[in-house]
Parts: C-alpha cells; structure tokens; sequence
C-alpha cells in the first residue's frame, strides 16, 4: 500500500516537475531576451507617449475652442479614439519589443494578462473595458452636459479609466467608466451644441393663463441666448398651491445653460411685475413641503 | 495642318479645365477660411500687411470721394429689379384685390439702406402706375417701442374711401423699413402683430410694399411666422460686375481713378481681360455682390500714388504727377470676436441699425456694458456710429455674416 502511495506520489512529483518545465519554456519562448537597449527604448517610448498625449489633449481642446462653435463639439469627441489609437499603437509596439508574438503566444499572453488583470484589478479593468465600450456606444462624449448619479456638469475629458466633468460651481468630478454598467447617464445635448433648458415659473390660480403664456413665449423668443432652429413650448401643472408653467427652450449654446436662465427669469419678471401677475401665496410652509 | 490646330484647340481647352480649376479651388478656400484658417484670421495680434489708404489723400480729394460715393444714387439694377416685381405683383392684384396677395416684400441686405432704394424706385413707380403712395413717415424707431402700435395706428389709419371695399379707390401702402417696426424685446414685437393684422384684415383696396432687411425678416418669421400674411417675397439681386462698373463709373471718371495691376493669379485667369474688368470682377465676387460692401471696398482700395505711365514721358526736373490708383480691392480680417461681441454684433445685423439703449433692451444687459463693448467694436472698424445711432461697417459685413452663420445663429450662409 506504502509501495502504492510512494510511486503515486513520485509520478506526480514528476508530472509537476514536467509541466513546470513546460511553462518554463513556454515562457521563455514568449518573453525574448531583455537587453538593457529595449529597456531603454521601451522607457523613452512610453516617455514620449505621455508626452503626446498630453500634447494632443491640449492641441485638441485648443483647436476646439477656436474655431466655429458648430465643430467643437466634434473635433473634442475625437480625442478619446485619437488617445485610443496611440495607446494601442503604443502597447503594440512594447510587446513586440518584449515578447515573441507568435499567434498562439499571443493568445497565450492575453489569456494571462486577462486573468491577472481579472483578479488584481477587477474595477481598473472594468472601467477600462467601459471606456471603450463607450467611445461605441457614446452614452456621453467630451462636451456633453450630462448627469451620472448626483454629479452635473459639462465633460472636459474622456480618459482611459474615467470621464472627468466640470460642474456649475466649476469643480472637476472624475467618475469611473464602470458606471456606465450600474448607473444610469443622463446626457442633456448627447453631441449637440444645443441642450434643452427648462425654466418653472409659479402663478396664483387666478392667473390670466393666456397673457403668462404669451409672456413666455416672448420672453424666450426676444432672448438673445435662444436658438430659434429648435422649438420653444410652455407647458402648465396644475398644483394645490397655484399653477406651475414650464418654460422649454435651447440656447445656442448648451454652456449658457445658466445665464441663458437668468436672462429668461430675469425677463419674465420684470413683465409679470408690470402686468401685475399674481404669484402663488404660501400660507404654511408644512403644505409646501408636503407637496 | 489639321492636327496642329487640333493639338492648340487641345492646350486651349486644358488651360481653360486649369483656370477653372484654380478658380474653383480659390473660392471654395475662402469659403472655408474661417474653419482652416481660423487661427489667422481671429488673431488680433496678428499684424496685417500694411496699408497704403483713403487716409494718404489729401484731405480735399478724400472729401470729395467721400461725398460723391454717399451722392450717388441707388444701384440702377436694383431699381429695375424692384420696378419689375412690382409691376408684375401690383397687376396680379389689381385684377383680383378680393382674392390675390396684397402685398410685396423687399429684402435686402441689412447693411443696405432699403429704405432709401424704395422710395427712390418707387417715386417713379408711382407716377407711371398713376396710384397713391401712403408712405409710413417713420424715420427711425420709436425711442419708446412700446408707442410703436399707436404711431403706426396714427400713420396707417385708413380714410373713409379706402374702408369702403366697394369704392374704386385704391391705395399703394409704402413700409421703407420694417426694421423699424420692431425691436427684439418683450413688448417690441407687438408693432409686427399689428402689420400682420392689417395685411390680413385690412381693407381690400389697400397694396401694400414691405422693406426689410434679410436677417430681421428671418427673425420675425421665427417669431410671427411674418411670411404667412405677406404675398411675394423678393429679394434684391446680387449686382453683376458690369452693373457695378457703370454704377461706380461717374465717380471714376471724374476722379480720374486709374486701375492697378491685378495680382499675378488673376494676371493668370483674366490673360484676356483688362485691369478695370478684372478690379471690378474681383470687387463682386469679395463683396458677394452686396453694394454698400462693394463700395466700401471701393473706396478703401483708392491710393494716391505717382502717375508712372506719364512720369516715364516727363523730365525729371519737373514735379511728379499723382494720380489715384485703385488696387486690387480686399475686405479686412475680421479681430477675435468674443461670444458677447457675437451677440452684438447679430442684433445689429437683425435691427440694421439703432440706439445704444435700444440694442441694450434688445440684448437683454445694461446700456453701460453695451456702450462698452460697442466702443470697442468702434475702435476695431467693425461697427461705426453715427450720432446715436450704431450700425455695422458694410466692409466688414460678409465676414461678420460667415462668423455668426459658423457660431450657430439663424442667418443664411449665402
């Protein structure tokens, strides 16, 4: 039995002994000799890459932000696959200089890479995959005012991890692609230079429903901010404490959101006051909360 | 014999493929300079080659050319144009007041005084078809746009004749600008509401003549859907090169204005043409065939320069004979436009001209930062002002026009 267990044990001590010869050679056949020249050329590549990218990016918005406003958006949109086609270039390039490409080693190597990957960087990995799949699927783009959880604001930059968004208040949020998975995004112009904006403004019940409506209507249409290509429409809800209007209209552009509202409320007072429309009158406070 | 006049026929036709080739390529880059080129032409910085200008003339030979450009009557071929239209709209309706249009609508540019063309056309007009001209007396708009329904009540208000649809009377209602009509503000366009209540329930015996500019008129049909009450709508032609010429020849000759060499690229497309063909070919293309721009161009392409044809003749010892040149004509860049600038200057464009306070109630900002920004735009060229009232540069006007059209206003890129 003793006999049994020993030469079990001894083909298995050298059946491990094999296969880690096997991967031992496979390795060495995958990875090619490692010279001080490729280190060297390796490092002065990915120097200059980063390099590059940083160039491009500022060459990019640069470029962007100078010429007819109806290109910007589409010249920003192109950094991502701009970055995308470097660093793949750039990867191809390193593992060429590395490793003996040969189609099996290939998938042998990014086999590995992928469980290494899988499991020391699960999120890292995710958010990258994320990116990419997003430059396709574009749920949002560098320009876009979009909103992913709490966080609202313009995109000024789409890397390879994560989107980075400035908000009204001028903070930067950097938000992980892997969001797009769990989370849904709400993209306010989606590409489009014009984004919907949307003004409440709250009457008393017996407000003179056709003159408020015409004020809004004008009052968008004389602002100069508003894009007359795209439609304006004020809609009415009805609540316990007076009548809701909602003013919809698009500026020429999405990143006068906030002025192009002001304008409008600014406006809009200015003539109810004139006209003497009454506003709701706010008795108790609970009640308006409640609402 | 055959084959060599064949083989020149040949290098005849390649030259011209060529030449049209070179032509098409030239126009379709400056059509797209603004996106290629966006960098040179936004630099303020940039420094431009310079000038020799209207400024080295003598003060009394700019005085004159200045006074007998602002002399010179309307473009000939814009009056026709007008007389035509008119004739052939005026009969439809007078055929069928009941049932046909009421109504022609003039556009012409907005840096073009439509205002002035009309009346000018329609003196003669009038007196040929032999019918009443009521013309609206505004010359300018109201300070108070809110008093604009009330004046153009006053001014429009029918006579006792006319209201009786079944009297022959027929009256010719003259707008020589609807820009005046309106301002772009809350209360401004209820002047417009009313026209647009006129034409539709005025009284039949009425023809009315409309002058607007051409992006005021894209505005208010936005707005009020204006084209839907108004019958035809014409809008004045682009000049010809010829017609410019002879528009621009009385001044020539009596200026005694010599032409320069064209530049070698034109020397190389016009072989055949001569240099007074060539500066006025050149000078409707830059100005897209836009008079006020194309006179403009005109004047700043005059120099003062030494006659060399005739001081070749002359003694040295003797005093050199100046003479005016004028080279080939350009319009200037256009500085780096803020946004603020933009909004600027399209209002100016929508109203085609007006008051620092009315532009400010059109922008929707105070009169101190308007005045502000239009001190600045001043300084640069791009607008000019004329006692209260601001207008845009017509020289800067296709430029202008193309930047607006690229930053995504309503304004036809044509």
């Amino acid at each position: 039995m003793n006999y049994q267990f020993y030469l079990l044990a001894q083909s298995a001590g050298s059946a491990a002994q094999d296969a880690a010869n096997k991967t031992a050679e496979q390795t060495k056949d995958i990875v090619s000799k490692i010279t001080p020249g490729k280190v060297a050329q390796a490092f002065l590549v990915m120097i200059a890459t980063y390099l590059i990218l940083k160039l491009l990016d500022r060459l990019v918005i640069w470029l962007s932000e100078r010429i007819a406003k109806g290109w910007r958006l589409r010249v920003k949109q192109f950094l991502p696959f701009l970055r995308m086609v470097l660093l793949t270039a750039v990867t191809v390039f390193l593992m060429n200089l590395f490793l003996n490409l040969s189609k099996e080693n290939i998938l042998a190597v990014t086999g590995t890479i992928a469980v290494a990957l899988g499991f020391a960087f699960k999120d890292f990995a995710s958010s990258i995959i994320a990116g990419i799949v997003g430059l396709f699927e574009s749920p949002y783009g560098v320009g876009d005012r979009i909103k992913i959880g709490d966080y609202y604001g313009e995109v000024i930059s789409y890397g390879l991890r994560s989107v980075q968004i400035q908000t009204p208040d001028d903070n930067t949020i950097t938000i992980p692609h892997n969001k797009i998975w769990t989370e849904a995004v709400s993209n306010a112009n989606a590409g489009a230079l014009e984004a919907q904006v949307v003004t409440e403004f709250y009457f008393a019940h017996d407000v003179d429903i056709n003159l408020a409506k015409k004020i809004l209507y004008r009052v968008a249409q004389t602002s100069k901010y508003t894009s007359l290509k795209l439609p304006i429409v004020v809609v009415m809800e009805e609540k316990p404490w007076g009548t809701m209007f909602k003013l919809k209209a698009y500026p020429l552009d999405a990143r006068d959101e906030f002025i192009y509202k002001t304008d409008l409320i600014t406006r809009a007072k200015q003539t109810f006051a004139k006209h003497k429309l009454t506003y709701p009158r706010v008795f108790n406070t609970e009640d308006l909360e409640l609402q | 014999m055959k084959m060599v006049e064949q083989v020149a026929k040949a290098i005849a036709e390649l030259k011209n493929v060529m030449a049209r080739t070179v032509k098409r390529f030239r126009t379709w880059l400056a059509a797209q300079r603004n996106f290629l080129f966006a960098r040179y032409t936004k630099d303020a910085q940039e420094t431009q080659e310079p000038e020799k200008s209207l400024v080295q003339l003598p003060p009394e030979t700019r005085a004159k050319l200045i006074d007998k450009v602002e002399n010179l009557p309307s473009n000939p071929a814009d009056q026709k144009a007008i007389a035509s239209k008119l004739d052939e709209a005026y009969e439809i309706w007078h055929k069928d007041p009941s049932n046909a249009d009421n109504s022609v609508v003039v556009l012409s540019s907005p840096v073009a005084a439509v205002s002035r063309i009309l009346s000018e056309t329609l003196e003669e007009w009038a007196d040929v078809k032999q019918v009443r001209l009521k013309l609206l007396s505004l010359k300018a708009r109201p300070i108070e746009i809110e008093s604009i329904v009330s004046k153009l009540e006053h001014h429009l208000k029918e006579s006792d004749s006319i209201k009786d649809e079944a009297s022959n009377q027929l009256e010719i209602v003259v707008i020589p600008n609807l820009s005046w009509c309106f301002l772009r503000s809350i209360e401004g366009l209820e002047g417009i509401e009313y026209i647009c209540s006129s034409l539709c329930n005025g009284s039949k015996n009425r023809f009315w003549i409309i002058g607007a500019g051409q992006v005021g008129w894209q505005y208010l049909n936005s707005v009020c859907g204006l084209e839907t009450y108004c019958g035809e709508v014409f809008s004045l032609p682009a000049i010809e090169s010829e017609d410019l010429e002879e528009w621009l020849e009385p001044i020539i000759k009596d200026l005694d204005i010599a032409f320069d060499e064209p530049r070698i690229d034109r020397q190389i497309l016009d072989r055949d043409k001569n240099h007074k063909t060539s500066y006025f070919e050149h000078l409707t293309n830059i100005s897209k065939g836009i008079g006020t721009v194309a006179i403009q161009a005109f004047i700043k392409s005059i120099r003062y320069e030494e006659n060399e044809e005739n001081e070749a003749k002359k003694d040295e010892t003797q005093p050199k004979e100046k003479g005016l040149i004028a080279q080939t004509p350009k319009l200037p860049q256009l500085p780096d436009l803020e946004s603020v600038d933009q909004y600027l200057l399209y209002s100016l464009l929508l109203h085609g001209d007006l008051s620092v306070s009315s532009l400010a109630e059109s922008l929707g900002d105070l009169e101190s930062e308007v005045q502000a920004r239009v001190q600045l735009l001043r300084r640069e060229g791009v607008v000019e002002q004329r006692g209260k009232v601001v207008k845009i540069n017509p020289i800067y006007y296709p430029r202008v026009k193309q930047a607006l059209a690229n930053n995504n206003f309503i304004i036809n890129r044509d």
